[in-house]
């Protein structure tokens, strides 16, 4: 028999050994593929259960989260590997992000740092966002207020950013802890800067980040640029197809409403309607569309933009569409008289126009301003001059009786002058003699002291000793009132002084 | 014999012998005939039981080559697989599935195996780990079967697309942009789902305008899938972010809903579709003041009468689905 040449007997054994071969091989590699396979599936459901745990969708779904990582923990999967990264990795890194959810933070961080013993043992391959996840979990772990080392924190999100650094939804993570960081220090324009980078940046901003910046502008009284930053997450965040408008944000917009301005109003009434637009026409939708289509034709959005340009719109259809919103609307906000007012007195109709703002000031919850301003006031008295005795009788009784005590002092100054420009000196006088006693203390905004005491000083010569004598006796209560005051021995000589020389 | 028939048997042997690279088995090929059939109608439970049947029967024959080389084994777990990924569990079955697959081409002449074979599954396995958020294994398989397949063919574009979503699962934007730009510059490669991966990777990159004139294309070009209906995901990608659309974007869009709903074939299973056409148009006119409004209901209840007189698949099957999808236009 020549050399390489094989009998049949010879050539079925080579076949049969390495068919065996083959078979033994295949076995361990199928072995080793259902292991895979396994901790894929154990993996996917740890992830669902903690999923639902966090979104407080399962009670007691942590726990079920726990016993499976804890149940796949065997010596079996040692050598699996699933996206590269040892079974270990995977369990352990499970096991902390069980612990993070029940705000274990010690066992979080004992399990994240075996998970990464785990995989630093085997060298850096594998998908970077698994690394980077834990890593940001074992940062937040490290910040929370239990733990507070900060610095291991600050080191590990350094390595999440560097292990994925084109990751944009790790990135968005970061920007949210650096947020949280620089608030922590006080640093409110530096966390500002962070989000607004984060919103520029390439990618599909989180809704969270609007979210984030949109309640800091609130909490730093910038009511219209949150309101901006809502309507731009509604806008520009993908939908992902939400059916809860809760998590789309937009009660945020209503409640903000009469912050926004004129234009923005109108761009959020385009947004909110057609938002129904945005969802499939299909039956499982229909009900969420029916419920945006009823928060779109929200009425209040409609007479916030109606208000609005009746601020600055004086045409006679203004004039119609203000009182048939005043025929529909009881009761009646004060600002539509206001704003009707100003539509007639700008179309020189100034008659009706003090008429309506009577009519406000009259109305059951009419309030002067917190800062003093009344608005209804400060117009009327602008057309004083055009008004007629019985407006001004109307006005002073407004006052008198239903606004004794909070009407603005502006208003009493001009409408004393008024009621002696009409002829009537002594009502002038107790108007503000009137003022003076209800003011709190006498107010020292000039050099020569009180507004009304200037007025009523202006005026002694013609006064009654009666009248004087009411003064006086007004002079003498603020004194009592100054007596609590720091300045009481600077200020009360002076009034004392005044007193003196009213009852001489 | 004659001269001319030494000549005939001549060239008979030479082109047998230069015979084309595509070798078939017509036998096996009718034998899975059906299982094919279903994978193309992607009825993936009926490509599963067939193609389970068929590797429990055919055992003796699953070693057979049934296209260029290829043993029949390595196609029935590749199918099987492929419809498990959609209708089954694409955690353990269809990855185990494919790597049967795998196992065939390594039991089969390797020499013989094209490097089609090993590209396509690899495709299948990078997409089914995709699926269930391995993406590192994705990434690696869909890498390996782009560099197996022949460049600028319909595999290998599959794979870059595959890889490109996988980026785009990661949330790696840049490098997924960059990608599908080098694909959009061969026209010859934009098909449906380029359309679409090309759109979110303009967004992601805040080019909104681009990103919905892709859309808009996609749409006008291939439409909305009927099978697909709300699943479609031009149609999907063009709602989530409607926000960021302009006015003459979202009025082509209205204008492709009609034109879909005035070109479709009215046959029994296409009213969920036409409903969803109607409403979604009606809704679109509701929210959007200057698109114009019109009766999508009424051509198309006419078209299916004046169909229905005329043939049997040209008729809705029974009409009440389609009333109950368009009671959606009383909200």
């Amino acid at each position: 028999m020549r050399q390489g040449t094989k009998t049949g007997a010879g050539r079925f054994a080579s076949g049969v050994f390495a068919q065996g071969c083959a078979l033994i091989c295949a076995g361990v590699a199928v072995a080793a593929a259902d292991s895979t396979n396994r901790l894929a599936l154990l993996e996917q459901k740890l992830n669902n259960h903690v999923r639902c745990a966090s979104s407080g969708r399962e009670d007691g779904a942590d726990v079920m989260a726990f016993n499976i990582a804890r149940s796949f923990s065997s010596a079996e999967c040692a050598a699996v590997t699933l996206d590269g990264y040892p079974a270990n990795f995977i369990v352990e890194a499970g096991v902390a992000a069980a612990y993070m959810h029940r705000k274990d933070w010690t066992n979080a961080i004992a399990h994240g740092e075996l998970a990464l013993a785990f995989r630093s043992g085997e060298g850096m391959g594998g998908a970077p966002e698994r690394a980077s996840r834990l890593l940001l979990d074992l940062a937040r772990a490290y910040s929370s207020a239990a733990v507070r080392r900060y610095d291991k924190a600050d080191d590990y999100r350094e390595w999440a950013r560097e292990l994925d650094p084109h990751n944009a939804q790790i990135a968005q993570t970061l920007a949210l802890d650096d947020v949280a960081r620089a608030r922590r220090n006080g640093r409110e324009d530096e966390a500002e800067h962070i989000l607004r980078a984060a919103i520029a940046a390439h990618g599909f901003a989180k809704r969270i980040v609007y979210q984030e910046l949109g309640n800091q502008l609130w909490d730093t009284r910038r009511g219209r640029d949150a309101f901006a930053m809502w309507l731009a997450q509604l806008k520009d965040v993908r939908l992902d197809f939400h059916e809860d408008s809760k998590e789309l944000g937009i009660d945020n917009l209503r409640k903000t409403m009469t912050l926004a301005d004129e234009a923005l109003l109108l761009q959020c009434a385009a947004v909110l309607r057609a938002l129904p637009a945005r969802y499939p026409a299909t039956l499982k939708f229909a009900p969420f569309i029916g419920e945006l289509q009823s928060i779109a034709n929200d009425p209040r959005i409609e007479d916030e933009l109606l208000m609005r340009t009746a601020a600055h719109e004086y045409t006679p259809a203004m004039e119609q569409a203000l009182r048939a919103f005043m025929a529909t609307h009881k009761p009646v906000p004060g600002r539509v008289f206001l704003y009707l007012g100003d539509n007639l007195c700008a179309r020189g109709r100034p008659d009706e126009a003090i008429d309506m703002w009577l009519e406000g000031m009259a109305a059951p919850g009419h309030r002067a301003g917190d800062d003093g301003a009344d608005w209804f006031a400060a117009r009327i008295i602008d057309q004083f001059a055009k008004a007629s005795s019985a407006q001004v009788s109307r006005c002073v009784f407004y006052l008198e009786r239903q606004c004794a005590g909070q009407a603005p002092a502006r208003m009493r100054l001009g409408l004393g002058e008024q009621l002696e420009r009409l002829g009537q000196p002594d009502r002038a006088l107790r108007l503000w003699c009137d003022a003076l006693a209800a003011q709190p203390r006498p107010y020292l905004q000039t050099q020569n002291g009180d507004w009304f005491m200037m007025k009523l000083d202006a005026r002694l010569a013609t006064m009654t000793p009666q009248q004087k004598a009411h003064y006086a006796d007004i002079i003498g209560a603020q004194i009592e009132k100054w007596r609590t005051n720091s300045l009481y021995h600077t200020v009360v000589p002076l009034l004392d002084a005044k007193r003196t020389s009213l009852l001489r | 014999m004659r001269w001319h028939s030494k000549v005939i048997i001549l060239v008979v042997i030479n082109w047998m012998a230069c015979a084309p690279a595509v070798m078939t088995n017509t036998a096996l090929f009718a034998r899975v005939a059906p299982i094919t059939q279903a994978l193309r109608a992607e009825v993936w439970t009926t490509v599963v039981a067939r193609s389970s049947a068929a590797l429990d029967k055919n055992a003796a024959q699953l070693h057979m080559p049934l296209l260029d080389a290829v043993p029949l084994g390595y196609y029935l777990n590749l199918w099987q697989g492929q419809a498990l990924r959609h209708a089954g569990n694409a955690v353990i079955d269809a990855p185990s599935a494919l790597r049967a697959a795998e196992a065939w081409l390594y039991q089969g002449d390797r020499n013989m195996a094209c490097s089609g074979a090993w590209a396509e599954l690899y495709y299948e396995m990078g997409q089914t780990y995709r699926g269930i958020g391995r993406l590192y294994d994705a990434e690696r398989y869909l890498q390996a079967s782009a560099a197996m397949a022949a460049t600028l063919t319909q595999t290998w574009l599959r794979a870059r697309l595959g890889l490109v979503s996988v980026d785009m699962r990661r949330s790696r934007y840049r490098p997924a942009f960059v990608a599908m730009t080098n694909v959009w510059a061969k026209p010859a490669l934009r098909t449906k789902e380029v359309h679409y991966l090309y759109a979110m990777t303009l967004l992601s990159q805040r080019r909104d305008m681009d990103a919905y004139d892709a859309l808009v294309a996609g749409l006008t070009r291939f439409g909305v899938a009927p099978r697909l209906a709300e699943r479609d995901p031009l149609y999907r990608a063009f709602l989530d972010l409607l926000g960021r659309a302009s006015d003459a974007h979202i009025k082509a869009f209205y204008a492709v809903l009609g034109v879909q709903l005035e070109t479709m074939a009215l046959r029994a299973g296409a009213e969920h579709t036409a409903a969803l056409f109607i409403n979604q148009r009606t809704i679109l006119a509701q929210c959007y003041p200057y698109l114009q409004h019109e009766d999508d209901l009424r051509p198309l209840a006419e078209r299916a009468t004046g169909a229905g007189s005329g043939g049997d698949d040209m008729t809705f099957g029974g009409g009440d689905e389609l009333l109950d999808d368009v009671a959606i236009e009383e909200l």
